[in-house]
This record gives C-alpha cells, structure tokens and sequence, in this order.
C-alpha cells in the first residue's frame, strides 16, 4: 500500500530533494524520517515547531509502506507491537532496573533484534487538547476532551526510492505570529 | 510483507542471549551517549570521570575500615568501569 504523507522542515534557501532525519533524543521512535498522515498535523508541526527562519516547509511523498510496521491501522501489527514492547520492557526493567523509553525499545527491536526489513512503523497519538478537537469539553468544569482524534505519524528507517517513492515541496507558509498562533491553538480557527 | 513470525523469531532470540550485564552496559551505553550529544564530549567524560573517582574513595574508604566486603569475581567494580569506560 502506499500512502501519501507530509514531512515539515523549516523553510531554507534550498529546497530539499529528500526528508530529513530526525535525530532529537526526545524524538518518539528514534532516529527516522518523520512524516504526517494528515496535512493539518504537518501544518501545525510547522507553525508550532519549525519557527527558525520565520517560514515553514511542507512536502508530500508517497510511502510504500509494504514492509512498515502499522501500529495504526493493521489489528494484527498493533498486537504484535504492543507484546513486544511489553516484552522486552519488562526485560529490560527487570535486567537493568530502568524503564526504558519507547526510542530505547524501538533501538532494541532494530540493533539487537536486528529488524532491518521493517522500513518504518506507523504510530499514534491522541491528543486531547483544546485546538485539536470540534467537540465540547466532557465536563463543563474540568478541562477533559475526548480524543476521538488519531494523530498519525511514519517513523521511516528506509528512505530509499523504493519505499519513498516521490518526494516533492508542497506549500511554504508564513509562520503565525506568536499572539496569533495562541489564540488559533485556542480556537481552533485561524487567527 | 513483513513476517512477524520472523521478526518474534529474532527478538526472542536476541533475548535469550541477554544478561543483566549485557543488556545494562547496552542501555547506558546509549543514554551515555545521549547526554553526551546534550552536554558535549569533554563535559561528559569529566563527568564519568568525577564518578568513577568518587566510587573509588568510597572503595577505598571501605577497605581502610576493614568493612569492604569483595565480590568474589569482583562484579561490582568491573561492571561499573565496563559500563562508564
């Protein structure tokens, strides 16, 4: 299957030809290639997060995700997934007695369990913020929403053209100015 | 298709291989690592270093009390170097 997915990167003199890895420590799978499921995550990311040079990047690309691990949406990956980590989590606390982290497990699955043909995982979120739901708060008094949003991400290992097969710049946009951006966060709307 | 049987087949193994030792020497090794990328090299290693001193004097202190109890393979120190080395 191949899905079409966004990557954002602050905007820079050049345009990219590939997707850039990211190698944050607080990055959720690890090192990879980060990329949306939906253009409005990619958006926000860019506005929220890539505010360097003023101005935002997105590209779109499509992903044969064949050989990606989809926590998401396949029933079968995510119960799989879900035991492994809680395998080797477990091992490891009991071993080292440290809970590790989800980028350690997932370094785990590829370095020691060597699964070098999973070309990426598909994962998700929920948040259960304000600007990410249309839906009214579940109690009037306390600040819950429910999160019936998945935010999806690919963490992608292989960039290769045969798993990333296109690759192109779709949109650069003016990030939002600070005062702006806080009231479209609240809103939902933007400024 | 990715074959999860093959891939349970690989992490299964590569944990049977695993001991406490292994397996802490592997996950310190990268948060090591890590602080490393946050604070650069040389902090780091004067870091280490000002532990592995410190754990030194208290070996030392113990064995002036005569309250140093050794391990018979000596574990408790070599794995500490091996793991900050």
């Amino acid at each position: 299957m191949v899905r079409e997915m966004y990557h954002t990167q602050e905007c820079r003199k050049k345009r990219l030809k590939e997707p850039i890895i990211c190698e944050r420590d607080d990055a959720w799978l690890g090192e990879a290639y980060y990329f949306w499921d939906d253009y409005d995550d990619a958006d926000k990311w860019g506005n929220n997060s890539k505010r360097k040079t003023g101005k935002y990047e997105i590209y779109k690309a499509n992903i044969d995700c064949e050989n990606v691990l989809d926590t998401v949406f396949n029933e079968e990956h995510y119960r799989f997934w879900l035991s492994r980590i809680e395998l080797v989590a477990k091992k490891i606390a009991k071993d080292t007695l440290h809970k590790p982290t989800i980028k350690e497990l997932n370094d785990y699955f590829k370095e020691r369990g060597d699964w070098q043909e999973v070309t990426g995982i598909l994962f998700q979120d929920l948040p259960n913020v304000e600007h990410y739901t249309l839906i009214e708060k579940i109690y009037k008094d306390k600040n819950i929403y429910f999160a019936y949003k998945k935010r999806i991400q690919l963490a992608l290992f292989d960039k290769s053209k045969k798993v990333l097969t296109t690759f192109a710049h779709f949109v650069t946009k003016d990030c939002e100015k600070k005062e702006g951006y806080a009231k479209s966060k609240r809103t939902g709307k933007k400024a | 298709m990715l074959n999860l049987k093959e891939l349970a087949r690989k992490l299964d193994e590569a944990l049977a291989k695993e001991t406490p030792e292994t397996l802490t020497k592997w996950l310190m090794g990268k948060r090591n690592k890590s602080i490393e990328s946050f604070v650069g090299k040389g902090v780091h290693r004067l870091f280490i270093k000002s532990e592995i001193e410190e754990l030194q004097e208290v070996i030392i202190m113990h064995k002036d009390n005569n309250d140093y109890c050794q391990s018979p393979d000596n574990t408790i120190g070599d794995s500490y170097f091996a793991q900050a080395a």
